[in-house]
């Protein structure tokens, strides 16, 4: 049995290290991150996107952040303290703590749970939590309907998200990333779950609250949605989250679906990084394709066309491996 | 921490549920006490599976489905907490009867 | 040793707090965030307890699933800007009264019996593919009956919560 010093594995050291090593991954991948999605968006949309700061405007997040760093914290006189305050946090912290369960290559892990992919469901859940709190907490009707279109949102496809990762958990009788990605040495998996790979991709998409899925804080549409009132750094947290999650979903989906680490020539980390962005760059391609989705259309696309297609899925899967 | 501890920890937060339900107003908030109720009950569960019981899989089990079934009945108390808001625009537990005293 | 005993009392000291926070507020949003606290204390306390499975679980199910329903009825029946309804003093005290005397009862019944203490099995048997095996084999006519359960669950709650088609 798992106790709490069998599970901090008693390296403090090493989980500090461990920490720091996160974090700092975190902020240089935001960096990357949205300047790649500026330049992604300005290629798609034949213009050039930032080119005056630094080579490619590669510097030019960085003053970016430096200028949302400078701003000055308001906080509304109209908002409800206790939940304004701790909504970023919230939304934030599960995203931090998930980050530690990737394994990045053979034995790169932190520790290897062996029920790592549910902890990751767990935690994700917990991201809607911080989405109500920063909605209720802004005491202004449309954070409140952005954010209650947010919940919505996040639920709905949680279902389908999860019902897309059962085949694979059934296929390596394994509930540990690590496991699973080892299991792909010879091919991966979405060869043989290509349905469950497109409804984890869709889904995931839509968990991050990314277009075509991104009503909750459409610009257009409810001023900024949930974090209407938040300015200055707490809207960076917000933003953070988002592109940490982004992150996150396509780990995991290069892990289960797509191999992990295996791969030809390159080390296998590199091939790791290599399959993530990639996804990601996917995930770009997506926001500046396809047009918003309206909110009963995204709606019944998760419940009457994804939900039954995962069943089906599952259904087909266990029947063929029964055989 | 003893089986004691953990006993008497699920016994004080089966009464706090109990407190809850017996004495707000609010629908939901009930339905908040009930939750908890069920909550001590499993922690109750899993304190005996670890201190108790030759085979550990029995509690966990138990506790599975104790969530599994809390989860029916807070979908059933929601929906009709709904169509009693739809119907009398109140979830006030005192004003929702239809006894004339 | 003294890490993990600081790392169960706060999970104790959650569990307790959100308990009372859900039991006593005014206002029915600290009830729910009560709940959610006092449901993550008892999550780590599961994991304390040895099954970092049913720690996940509650985790996912309870935090993410339930409390997430419960904001979601809150906020569709009830409006923002109305004050709560004045508590009645006779029933706060005598559902006082009732609870005080229900945990007078269990605390006595605890000093008044001797539990008898297994040793704790070996690190196999909570294996999580143990779980599994029990539901399907051992337990399996209770695994398909809360299926149906949950089936019977959602067929209700879309009928009671159904707005009425009358014909016009």
């Amino acid at each position: 049995m798992t106790d709490f010093p069998q599970i901090f594995g008693g390296h403090w050291p090493g989980v500090l290290a461990a920490t720091v090593a996160i974090m700092g991954f975190i902020t240089v991948n935001a960096l990357m991150l949205i300047w790649l999605e500026r330049k992604v968006s300005a290629r798609i949309q034949r213009r050039y996107g930032p080119t005056e700061v630094g080579p490619f405007g590669l510097l030019q997040t960085l003053m970016d952040v430096v200028k949302l760093i400078g701003k000055e914290l308001v906080t509304p006189d109209h908002v409800h303290r206790p939940l304004y305050l701790i909504a970023p946090v919230l939304v934030f912290a599960p995203l931090l703590a998930l980050l530690s369960l990737i394994p990045i290559d053979e034995g790169w892990i932190f520790h290897d749970y062996d029920i790592a992919l549910v902890l990751l469901l767990a935690f994700s859940s917990l991201n809607i939590i911080g989405i109500f709190a920063a909605g209720w907490g802004s005491n202004n009707k449309y954070a409140l309907l952005g954010a209650v279109r947010a919940v919505a949102q996040n639920i709905s496809y949680e279902i389908p998200l999860l019902l897309a990762v059962i085949p694979i958990v059934i296929m390596t009788r394994s509930l540990s990333l690590h496991e699973i990605a080892s299991a792909q040495a010879a091919y991966p998996f979405i060869l043989v779950q290509p349905l469950a790979a497109i409804i984890y991709f869709i889904a995931g998409t839509a968990e991050t609250n990314r277009a075509p899925f991104d009503i909750p804080e459409a610009e257009s549409e409810l001023v900024a949605g949930f974090h209407t009132e938040y300015s200055g750094m707490r809207f960076g947290v917000f933003f953070l989250a988002e592109f940490t999650h982004m992150v996150i979903i396509c780990s995991v989906a290069t892990i289960l679906f797509l191999g992990g680490w295996h791969g030809p020539l390159l080390p296998g980390w590199l091939w790791f990084f290599l399959k993530v962005y990639g996804l990601i760059l996917v995930m770009m391609w997506f926001r500046w394709t396809f047009p918003r989705l309206r909110f009963d259309q995204l709606m019944s696309f998760a419940w009457m066309i994804l939900v039954p297609l995962a069943l089906v899925n599952l259904l087909v899967t266990t029947v063929v491996l029964k055989l | 921490m003893t089986l004691e501890m953990y006993l008497l920890l699920s016994a004080v937060l089966f009464s706090l549920g109990l407190f809850a339900a017996l004495s707000q107003r609010n629908l939901i908030a009930v339905l908040i006490g009930v939750e908890l109720m069920m909550n001590a009950a499993s922690l109750n569960f899993m304190a005996f599976n670890r201190f108790s019981v030759t085979d550990p899989a029995t509690g966990q089990v138990f506790v599975l489905i104790i969530i599994g079934l809390a989860a029916a009945e807070v979908a059933i108390f929601l929906s009709i907490i709904l169509n009693l808001y739809r119907q009398r625009h109140t979830i006030d537990a005192e004003s929702i009867t239809e006894l004339r005293r | 040793m003294t890490v993990e005993l600081i790392v169960v009392s706060l999970f104790v000291v959650l569990a307790v707090a959100g308990g009372v926070m859900a039991a006593r507020s005014r206002q029915i949003l600290y009830n729910i965030i009560g709940l959610g606290i006092s449901l993550f204390g008892i999550a780590g306390l599961f994991l304390q307890l040895g099954s970092p499975f049913v720690a996940a679980m509650q985790l996912l199910i309870y935090i993410g699933g339930i409390v997430v329903a419960i904001v979601f009825a809150m906020m569709l029946s009830m409006p923002m800007a109305i004050d709560p309804p004045a508590r009645s003093l006779p029933k706060t005290i005598f559902a006082a009264i009732g609870s005080g005397l229900f945990l007078a009862g269990l605390v006595g019944l605890l000093n008044n019996t001797t539990f008898e203490t297994r040793p704790t099995a070996g690190d196999e048997a909570w294996a999580v593919s143990r779980i599994g095996n029990a539901l399907l084999e051992h337990y399996n006519l209770v695994f398909e009956a809360l299926s149906v359960v949950l089936l019977l669950a959602i067929i209700g709650a879309i009928l009671i919560a159904r707005r009425d088609r009358t014909p016009a």
